[in-house]
């Protein structure tokens, strides 16, 4: 009860603080990033379900948000449709090339699903790219922000729009993740064997899955497109597919907040870099961090001396780095990938996995206990005496895997009560 | 489109597929003793160039270059298997891939801030004025790609076959806990594969550059296509990779005389979903049964 508390508290809490800034702020600078951070807030918790729930490496997050802007893009500009429908046809057309892709890829696991993905994104920005008579190729396509309802948007409406769209995203996702579907999802990332053998169908769940983050995706990429009112195919390619799936691992899988947070990184990481004290500050906590929790990991012998050391020295490298280069901004890529390497090798389960570990600790909140087996009487329907209702009836079950026969010419049948 | 044209297009594309070919095949060795690949294959590729480029640029003989540019590669492989690729293995986890992904992104910002973002020639002793045969041309680089890679391939299949050390190299492939009862170290096995295909990724860097110039966007060039390749093949059959590798680098030089260049990509991608869709694991790939 405390648990749900202090989490519901703190989505409260946050939302009104960001609804709020505008009001406060009037620097365009910082809503622009906000809104960028609404953005890429959707499209991560999208990703999240492939990555987090599902467990497979998605590379195709980027993909889909170039799919979703280009969808809203082209509707908004030839066909001057509305606000609400060109989001509404991003999310459909991201869902129906989400089921597609997954339905051949995600009977592949590991490594080649990875591979699939990565080749549709690639095969996308191709397409984006020489599909000049739809796209503007890569002139690129100009893009009006449409009115909604006929009220035109300003910068500060706009930010709240995709602020309202991102709560909205989330208490859907939470919905979900508490249903029978959450349950589904749970299941199969633990074994999708054991998962199939109970019954849960795995093949759809996990299509249906992939489809709706995909979906989400389609939903960012409509607010995206109208974010910056222009596109271009370049935008959508690997280096920010990679990007975008680093920043999920980075802040937590599995976790709402964790793709919260993941998106914060993502959308503030150029601007930290920018500021170069800043940066030292952060990179210095960051080295003092990793070297208290390797020096006691190594004496306690509980971590292995790799995962000690490792993120010492990357974090190392990222101090010495901010005295010896003088540009920052050039190095992004590398210092993104120190930052990642020390988290993903020191704390696997991502900053918020870590912080959420500590804060129950804290405030010593018990691990969420298992829920209890439903009673017998609810779940079964009710005894009537003398009825003769078949509830199950099996003739001649057959089961065989490869050549072994665990059941032949099976007949039975079970009466209710 | 007329045959002597039609023929052309095929043998350089061909030949240039076997790179491809190659760079698969470096995913194939680290892929059959630890079931795991290198996302940043590319980059290795790439930064090895860019080494070898230096070195050329020190007027040291081509000769030492070419070597010292395959060490240079083995120990980039082998750094890649220390930092990336043992924890996860260890763990049983699927973290290698993301950690490849990870390291790949980090020597490709070193190479771009040490080397530049500009493309570069790649001198060679090799001329590059073409051969007149059977009615193609071929030119000298274009034939050393295709020796290179048949050579390097065969040298390694050789090794595995003749050597106690190839012995042991596909005794851990085959079953990795028998082997480690016969006394057969996985982990230094696994070390030698990743050496083995930053050996292999170094000299993919070497055959092609001249042909394709270094720059910071060759890794993702040729790596997107050696994955189709690998994945098409199949992450078990050598000889396969060569036949797709060749088909595609045929296919593709095709498509895009006849699509525009822009879409001298796709036939390999369309080709990758297309096997997913239709066989999993590979034309030539052994399907897997999985215990429970």
């Amino acid at each position: 009860m405390k648990r749900l508390l202090l989490i519901r508290g703190a989505e409260l809490l946050m939302f009104v603080v960001l609804l709020a800034v505008p009001l406060g702020i009037a620097n365009p600078y910082v809503l622009g990033l906000l809104t960028l951070l609404a953005i890429y807030g959707i499209l991560l918790i999208g990703l999240d379900v492939s990555v987090g729930y599902l467990g497979q490496v998605n590379l195709a997050q980027a993909a889909f948000l170039g799919l979703g802007a280009y969808t809203a893009g082209i509707l908004v500009s030839r066909y001057h449709v509305g606000f609400a429908i060109a989001c509404l046809a991003a999310f459909a057309m991201c869902l129906l090339l989400g089921a597609l892709l997954a339905l051949p890829a995600l009977r592949l696991e590991g490594p080649r699903f990875a591979l699939a993905t990565l080749s549709f994104t690639a095969l996308c920005t191709t397409s984006l790219n020489e599909m000049e008579w739809l796209t503007n190729g890569a002139q690129g396509l100009n893009v009006m922000r449409p009115p909604f309802f006929g009220q035109a948007l300003g910068a500060r409406g706009f930010y709240w729009m995709c602020m309202v769209f991102l709560a909205a995203v989330w208490l859907g996702m939470r919905n979900v993740l508490d249903s029978q579907w959450g349950r589904a999802f749970e299941a199969l990332r633990d074994s999708p064997i054991a998962t199939d053998a109970m019954g849960v169908g795995t093949f759809r769940y996990k299509v249906a899955g992939f489809a709706f983050g995909s979906a989400l995706g389609g939903l960012a990429g409509a607010l995206y497109a109208f974010n910056f009112q222009y596109l271009e195919p370049g935008t959508y390619v690997y280096a920010l597919t990679v990007f975008l799936l680093l920043g999920v691992v980075l802040g937590g899988r599995k976790s709402l907040w964790g793709a919260f947070v993941g998106a914060a990184l993502v959308a503030l990481l150029p601007n930290l870099l920018s500021n170069k004290g800043l940066f030292t500050t952060l990179s210095a906590l960051g080295f003092l961090l990793a070297a208290f929790a390797g020096v006691r990991g190594l004496m306690s012998k509980r971590t292995k001396p790799f995962q000690a050391i490792a993120p010492i020295v990357s974090t190392g490298m990222l101090v010495a780095g901010g005295f010896l280069v003088s540009n920052t901004e050039d190095w992004r890529t590398a210092i993104f990938a120190l930052m990642l390497f020390s988290v993903v090798v020191g704390l696997p389960q991502g900053l918020m996995g870590f912080a959420a570990a500590a804060l129950s600790k804290l405030f010593r909140i018990p691990p969420q206990p298992l829920p209890e087996p439903s009673p017998l009487e609810s779940v079964l329907p009710a005894r009537r005496e003398g009825s003769n209702t078949v509830l199950l009836e099996l003739r001649d079950l057959k089961r065989h895997f490869g050549g072994v026969k665990a059941v032949d010419g099976l007949s039975m049948k079970v009466l209710a009560g | 489109m007329n045959g002597a044209i039609f023929a052309q297009l095929c043998v350089s594309g061909a030949l240039i597929g076997l790179v491809y070919a190659l760079i698969a095949y470096g995913f194939q060795l680290t892929y059959a003793t630890s079931k795991s690949l290198n996302f940043g294959q590319g980059q290795l590729v790439m930064v090895s160039a860019f080494f070898t480029l230096t070195l050329i640029d020190l007027h040291l003989p081509y000769g030492l270059v070419v070597l010292l540019g395959l060490l240079f590669g083995a120990a980039l492989g082998l750094f890649m298997e220390r930092t990336g690729v043992r924890l996860a293995l260890e763990q049983k986890s699927e973290g290698w891939i993301l950690m490849t992904i990870i390291l790949g992104l980090f020597f490709g910002s070193l190479a771009e801030n040490i080397w530049g973002r500009d493309d570069r020639p790649f001198p060679t002793p090799i001329s590059s004025n073409p051969i007149h045969v059977l009615g193609v041309d071929v030119t000298p680089v274009e034939l050393s790609v295709g020796v290179g890679v048949l050579a390097v391939m065969g040298l390694v299949e050789i090794f595995k076959r003749q050597t106690l050390l190839g012995k042991a190299f596909e005794a851990i492939s085959a079953d990795r806990d028998a082997g480690e009862l016969m006394g057969i170290s996985a982990t230094r096995t696994i070390m030698l594969s990743y050496a083995l295909s930053g050996v292999v990724a170094a000299l993919a860097g070497i055959l092609v550059s001249p042909i394709t110039t270094v720059g910071p966007t060759m890794a993702s060039a040729l790596v997107l296509k050696a994955y189709s390749v690998a994945v098409v093949a199949g992450l078990e059959s050598g000889f396969g990779v060569v036949l797709v590798g060749m088909f595609l680098g045929a296919l593709e030089s095709v498509a895009s005389f006849e699509l525009g260049s822009g879409w001298r990509e796709a036939p390999g991608l369309v080709l990758l979903i297309l096997a997913l869709a239709v066989r999993p694991t590979g034309i030539f790939g052994k399907a897997m049964i999985r215990k429970v």
